[in-house]
């Protein structure tokens, strides 16, 4: 009985290694994810509805990251990798594009999902960073510098679907509650539980599922549930391949 | 009475959770050894799709560089025997070189202004940086398929499964050419 409770006791204090030590990436709050604090309110909203529209209409997902650093990383594999964590886009059809710009490396990239490598190529992208973001991003001012590359990135999508994107549109729709900070710690704790349980039920009961798997075990489906309320539901485990273009200012 | 009751009912869960256990093993290699092929296959299109752009690039530039024949000639032998290259080590080797004559290409160009300035160059240009990265994300994942394949072979019950499966030879990873880690040394 004793041997039992010192086993528990090692689970419970490898667990957190084991759930926090994979994270790398943020985790997102919404469509629009300024890390860096340097979006206005107002471009920020603006962007979020248009995210939202477009997601309503279509399903497509347009994402946006502003990070301080991206250190031991370039812009093209932190965005590949990051779009993969998020999930950005639906499963399967992979319609989603992220935004990522890199503060301290002075680094934009739009990075396109498989879906919307016809929509945006990559001689499109590199038009929108080169015409719309960066001659606002030299100046210093990336909420105008994002929101115009961002408008473009939607019209771009809304004419994949046929839709007519004016920004009249979305002015008219209400304002999505998509700006939860971060995701409730409360979400997490259900989740570590959760994962305990299993965890605990695999060790006793099945004892071979800690022979040789290939890896990977718990890796899976991390970073991809919850996300926030209202009108946003969370990313949908879409993925990219190195589509996009990259820019420096 | 019961002492025997207990040691069947062991035997049975032993019976059981081990041929479980078997089962479910026996079809691990070939799941991450099909997930090799389809991360290959990804790899393969790109990387096709880099090659597609080749006799556009090659007629761009001779337009403008009527000096460098031999680089745009290398190119373009490498691209047909890309096409006649069947294996996978073949593929990787004819592929690194490409990357490498195309990377020169782009070095050239610097020395000539006007092709800089030609419009369809630069889309040629955005185009290519495209492939490459895309190539090197597929590249990536191809790596970590073949790792995952690999390490499982190398642990003890991976090995013994592998073999039942015929599957006993580790999968090559798709490295970047030597070469292309040095850096370049300038004399004067």
């Amino acid at each position: 009985m004793r041997r039992l409770s010192w086993y528990l006791l090692s689970l419970v204090c490898l667990l957190p290694t084991m759930l926090w030590g994979a994270v790398k990436f943020p985790s997102y709050s919404g469509f629009i994810n300024d890390y860096a604090g340097v979006l206005s309110p107002e471009a920020k909203r603006e962007m979020g509805l248009a995210a939202s529209w477009l997601e309503e209409k279509s399903g497509a997902q347009i994402a946006v990251a502003i990070l301080p650093q991206i250190y031991p990383y370039d812009i093209e594999t932190y965005a590949v990798k990051l779009f993969e964590q998020w999930g950005v886009g639906q499963k399967g059809k992979d319609n989603g594009v992220l935004i990522l710009v890199a503060l301290r490396e002075r680094k934009v990239r739009i990075e396109v999902g498989y879906g919307l490598e016809g929509a945006i190529p990559d001689v499109l992208a590199k038009e929108i960073i080169e015409q719309n973001i960066l001659p606002y991003f030299r100046q210093g001012d990336f909420s105008q510098g994002l929101l115009a590359g961002f408008i473009e990135v939607v019209k771009l999508v809304a004419r994949e679907y046929s839709l007519d994107f004016s920004s009249q549109k979305i002015s008219s729709t209400p304002l999505p509650l998509s700006s939860v900070k971060h995701k409730p710690s409360a979400l997490r704790l259900i989740f570590a539980l959760l994962f305990f349980l299993l965890f605990l039920g695999r060790g006793f009961f099945f004892p071979f599922f800690f022979f040789p798997l290939g890896g990977g075990f718990w890796s899976e489906g991390e970073g991809g549930f919850g996300g926030g309320f209202g009108s946003f539901g969370g990313f949908g485990g879409g993925l990219s391949g190195g589509g996009g273009a990259s820019g420096g200012w | 009475m019961s002492k025997g009751w207990g040691l069947f009912l062991i035997v049975a869960a032993v019976i059981v959770l081990g041929g479980g256990w078997f089962i479910k093993n026996l079809n691990v290699p070939v799941v991450l050894d099909e997930e090799v092929n389809n991360a290959w296959a990804q790899v393969e299109n790109q990387l096709q799709r880099r090659n597609d752009l080749i006799p556009n690039l090659v007629s761009t530039v001779k337009g403008y560089a009527k000096h460098e024949n031999q680089t745009l000639m290398e190119i373009t032998r490498l691209r047909s025997q890309w096409a006649k290259s069947a294996s996978i080590t073949d593929k990787i080797k004819t592929a690194n070189q490409i990357t490498a004559a195309l990377s020169k290409l782009m070095v050239i160009s610097e020395n000539y202004p006007q092709l800089k300035a030609n419009q369809n160059f630069l889309g040629l240009q955005a185009q290519l940086e495209g492939a490459e990265n895309r190539i090197a994300v597929e590249r990536m994942r191809y790596n970590e398929a073949v790792k995952r394949f690999n390490a499982y072979r190398r642990t003890i019950w991976g090995g013994f499964f592998c073999r039942l499966r015929g599957l006993n030879q580790p999968r090559e990873y798709f490295k970047a050419e030597a070469s292309a880690g040095k850096v370049p040394r300038v004399k004067f």
